[in-house]
């Protein structure tokens, strides 16, 4: 008996022995998903490739095209089945804080926090006291001109002009020949004119964390109105041609007559515009209403990696966020694939190697000197967007500034209501 | 004799021009497309003319490469997979119980068949998240199970509804003659009724091909790993506000997706030539 | 007689078992996949349901905030209802027409068959966004033939009044489904019939009326029935030309119920608006069917549903 119980006890040692080695060996495979264009997911997988190297860790990529990258995402994280690791928007963030479906990067030991910025962590990356993505990139808003079309209409690009000025300007290239814009905006971005004319004019943004309208009624229709001057002097190209365009205004025709002044857009987006047109591009800062408390331009996080609860293996995702984010060779590998690093080593890297176009180093530098607040959470809601985006077309397609009263009542109206129901 | 003909001849070389013209402005979009793709980004968008300046492949070859090392190859062979297999099961399965609900009587059958065209009154988009998570309690997640067993078991009402009303159009009486022949339902179907179909079982293969060839929020929602994707999530993968997209190429491969059903639907279309002129019925 | 009571009725109850037999893989397969689904989106309907995070009842809120507090529903419902009833009856007299005309042996009509085909199966392509852009917009194609031809030019897409027609024509573009069963349908007219109605004096048109379209009535009825069910859901061509603009004149329901289900991720009043439209289409539907009785002929016989 005694013989046998010993016999089974060795067994059971070794097997569990096995078992252990077995189990701590085993590869690890994390689920990685991310958007982007080709170029980005050339130098992604590249970067993939070079962890496998370091670490042995398998990254399974998933890259995907923008479209239904959210509602796929959700899905997943409703049923519990998303990739360990998932590329993030920042309007997403309070959202996903509040559904409490991501792990909470704060502190964690795996992270090099001292290559952050703790303020723009704080500020853009943090809500309700959590953090869930850490940022890849930083992005800033400039306005991106065609550098003929400014020169021979004798617009200095190193000034700040104001609104004022800048209609001014508009109506007279417009009057001279109808087929010139000085400018387009395009409504689907967003960075909606009027929410950051109320920013920049009283230093506050339209709404606040504290769920309420904090700019004042008089405010909202000084915008509209001005919004409306925007396209009855003729300074802007008329919504009608832009909206098919939304987001691609690169390959609109008239961009590429040559007919068009300058874009709003963002940073990142600076070595498209100059590959798709055939006249020089550079970017100048934002215009301003006169007398503004603000004149900083939209900053923010390109994208930010998250990872959810349900991930089987979140030690290993976590380590491999701070690794393509942090990392000196990682960085090169990506380049600018996601906007210009946030992570001190990685911007300094690229910046050594040369990595950066002069235009984006301007832009970049510029922007981040010259940023605004940072914007409140709740401004990423896909539904406060479109309320506030209904507004712009009802002011911009009509252009009626005796229905301005009326606009900026509704757009209060529904503002509240839907800020009331995020409250919850 | 010889002017009648000529009449004749002049009647067709009307028709011809009359439909040529037609087609052209018809399938402009179409055209556009199909010599898009041997452009440029700058010519594709700022030039009016419809034909390019030059002719090459290059758009093809560098299209054909794909995304993030997964081809074009890969693409479309997933798609004949998943394209064929859902096919083939949602033509067999609307054949039978069409064929149920048009020959047959039976308890609460109108109930049935009123629920059967009341399940296509509901948008997809609010019955995805819920079928995600029957499909991922299935483990089917990520295959193609999600699409061809759904199929094989109705799930596409349109086809059975269609079969029905052909089903009908058919005159009882030749089941009837068959019937005293000595034979059973399942043979009246195929031996009888199928035979007068054809250009119905065409027109559902050619259907169903398409609409599963270019579903995109379907295969975009149930698969998740990026190789097994089919070409209308293929196209996309690349597409993001943010970057620079190659137009041309997008064009070059789209053009190629439509190949393979605008042929099918060519070649099918002998069952549709091949006219049935006589029920077979005397008086 | 007595005997043939009995006949009629034995038959029938023999019938009957094997009906069950053939729909069967329909009642497994709705019992499995669908049933499950559609009963949880309407109880989705009664609550906050938003995929993630907690769901909460609410009782009929959503339904109530449909009809007075979205700004959306009625812009939708009437973009929904003018597109419905300006596409439908347009594309399938076209799909009709061109069955006619494309219904002979024309040497070559395969290759013009393929070609009205065609555009139905380009779907929701980018391809498609970018050439009805390129064709509709201020500067485009279509502009440049009208101002050419000396005719008036509009923004096409860019404009309230004008763009809903351009998503009605994109609709219409694509009548080849349509025209294809058409076809099918026309080829199983038996040939003796337009005969001996030739040989009675029957003109083109007399035949028309009175044997082609009573022959293929079930088909068309059909395609009636499946064309209405599918546009009053209809919202890619919005989604992808127009997004929806502008000022909400193309904000089809199908994209107000997609923005509210997967941009706002609002299931639970996404839902609500699938069952209010399901219950309109529903509603349009049985009006139909009852109407099949009288203007439906079915060789098969009996007109019960």
């Amino acid at each position: 008996m005694k013989k046998i119980s010993i016999l089974m006890l060795a067994v059971i040692f070794v097997v569990s022995l096995t078992v252990t080695v077995f189990a701590a060996e085993s590869p690890v495979t994390l689920r990685f998903r991310w958007w982007g264009g080709d170029e980005r997911h050339k130098a992604t997988l590249a970067a993939l490739d070079l962890y496998k190297e370091k670490t042995g860790v398998t990254v399974e990529a998933e890259p995907v095209g923008w479209d239904g990258y959210e509602s796929k995402m959700m899905t997943e994280l409703g049923a519990g089945t998303a990739p360990d690791i998932l590329q993030l928007d920042q309007p997403w963030l309070l959202n996903l804080i509040q559904k409490d479906v991501f792990l909470d990067l704060t502190d964690n030991p795996e992270i090099d926090f001292s290559q952050f910025d703790q303020e723009f962590l704080k500020l853009q990356c943090v809500r309700e006291g959590k953090l869930i993505g850490l940022p890849t990139g930083g992005n800033s808003f400039r306005f991106v001109v065609n550098k003929n079309f400014m020169e021979e209409n004798g617009i200095d690009l190193s000034k700040n002009y104001t609104w004022d000025e800048w209609f001014e300007l508009g109506k007279k290239i417009h009057d001279a020949n109808p087929d010139n814009y000085l400018m387009a905006w395009d409504p689907g971005e967003p960075w909606k004119f009027f929410d950051d004319y109320i920013r920049d004019k009283t230093g506050d943004y339209i709404i606040g964390d504290d769920y309420t309208v904090h700019a004042s009624k008089k405010d909202i229709v000084e915008a509209l109105t001005y919004l409306a001057m925007m396209y009855e002097t003729g300074t802007s190209l008329p919504v009608g041609e832009v909206m098919p365009f939304t987001c691609v205004m690169d390959t609109n025709p008239k961009w590429l007559a040559g007919e068009i002044g300058g874009m709003p857009d963002s940073a990142s987006k600076i070595d498209i515009w100059v590959a798709a047109s055939t006249f020089p591009i550079w970017t100048m800062n934002m215009m301003v209403p006169t007398d503004a408390k603000n004149t900083g331009a939209f900053y923010r996080p390109s994208q930010l990696y998250g990872v959810p609860n349900s991930s089987a293996n979140q030690e290993e995702a976590i380590k491999f966020i701070n690794w393509i984010l942090t990392d000196k060779e990682a960085s090169l590998v990506q380049g600018t694939a996601r906007g210009v690093p946030i992570a001190e080593s990685a911007f300094e890297a690229l910046k050594k190697a040369g990595e950066l176009s002069d235009i984006t180093v301007d832009a970049m530098e510029r922007g981040i000197a010259n940023q605004a607040p940072a914007a409140p959470a709740v401004t990423g809601d896909a539904e406060i967007g479109q309320i506030l985006f209904d507004a712009f077309e009802n002011v911009a397609i009509n252009h009626d500034v005796t229905t301005i009263d009326s606009i900026a009542d509704e757009l209060i109206r529904r503002i509240q209501t839907r800020l009331d129901e995020m409250k919850g | 004799m010889k002017n009648k003909r000529k009449k004749k001849w002049i009647i067709n070389l009307l028709k011809y021009v009359g439909l040529i013209a037609f087609a052209y402005v018809f399938l402009f979009p179409i055209l556009w497309m199909v010599f898009g793709a041997f452009k440029d980004n700058i010519e594709l968008f700022s030039s009016m003319s419809l034909l390019p300046k030059s002719f090459n492949l290059d758009s093809y070859v560098t299209g054909w490469k794909g995304t993030a090392n997964i081809s074009f190859g890969t693409f479309f062979k997933n798609s004949f997979i998943l394209v064929g297999l859902t096919t083939i099961f949602t033509l067999i399965s609307s054949i039978l119980i069409g064929y149920g609900f048009a020959r047959f009587d039976f308890p609460i059958k109108k109930i049935l068949f009123v629920t059967m065209i009341g399940t296509m009154m509901l948008p997809n988009a609010i019955l995805v998240v819920p079928r995600y998570i029957l499909f991922n309690a299935l483990g089917w997640i990520d295959t193609y199970k999600v699409f061809y067993i759904p199929a094989l078991f109705g799930c596409y009402p349109f086809f059975t509804f269609m079969f029905v009303q052909f089903f009908r159009s058919i005159p009882k009486e030749l089941d009837e003659a068959a019937k005293i022949d000595g034979c059973n339902s399942f043979r009246i179907l195929t031996h009888i009724l199928l035979p007068l179909l054809k250009p119905v079982i065409v027109s559902c293969i050619v259907f169903q091909a398409s609409w599963t060839w270019e579903d995109f929020f379907n295969p975009l929602i149930y698969i998740s790993s990026t190789r097994n994707y089919p070409v209308s999530l293929g196209l996309r993968m690349n597409l993001d506000t943010a970057a620079a997209i190659n137009y041309p190429a997008l064009l070059a491969m789209a053009t190629l997706s439509i190949l393979p059903i605008a042929l099918l639907f060519f070649f099918a279309q002998r069952a549709f030539v091949e006219g049935i002129s006589s029920t077979g019925l005397k008086g | 007689m007595l005997f043939n009571r009995i006949n009629l009725r034995k038959r029938g109850r023999r019938n009957q078992w094997v009906g069950y037999l053939y729909i069967l893989p329909w009642l497994i397969g709705f019992l499995i996949f669908q049933a499950g689904p559609l009963f949880a989106s309407l109880y989705f309907s009664f609550t906050d349901y938003s995929i993630i995070g907690d769901t909460n009842f609410v009782g009929l809120k959503n339904y109530l905030t449909a009809f007075t507090s979205d700004v959306n529903f009625m812009k939708s419902l009437r973009a929904t209802l003018l597109y419905v009833f300006g596409a439908v009856p347009l594309k399938l007299s076209l799909a009709f027409i061109m069955a006619l005309i494309l219904n002979s042996k024309l040497k070559g009509i395969r290759i013009f068959r393929t070609a009205y085909y065609l555009p139905s199966i380009m779907g929701a392509s980018v391809a498609v966004a970018i050439l009805w852009r390129f064709m509709f917009m201020k500067s485009g194609y279509i502009n440049t033939i009208l101002g050419f031809l000396g005719f008036r030019t509009f923004d096409w897409i860019g404009s309230p009044s004008t763009a809903l027609f351009v998503i009605i024509l994109i609709s219409v573009w694509q009548f080849g489904f349509a025209m294809v069963l058409y076809l099918a349908a026309l080829k199983d007219v038996p040939t003796e019939l337009y005969e001996s109605a030739s040989i009675d004096g029957a003109g083109p048109f007399r035949r028309l009326f009175s044997i082609t379209l009573p022959s293929i009535s079930p088909v068309i009825f059909f395609t009636i029935v499946m064309q209405l069910i599918a546009h009053f859901q209809d919202f890619t061509a919005p989604m992808i030309v127009t997004r929806g603009g502008p000022l909400k004149t193309t904000y089809l329901y199908g994209l107000l119920i997609y923005d509210n289900a997967f941009k706002f991720f609002k299931m639970g009043y996404a839902s609500a608006l699938s069952w209010i439209l399901f219950i309109i289409i529903a509603t349009i539907t049985g009006i139909i069917f009852k109407f099949s009785n009288v203007l439906v002929y079915y060789r098969g016989g009996s007109n019960e549903e």
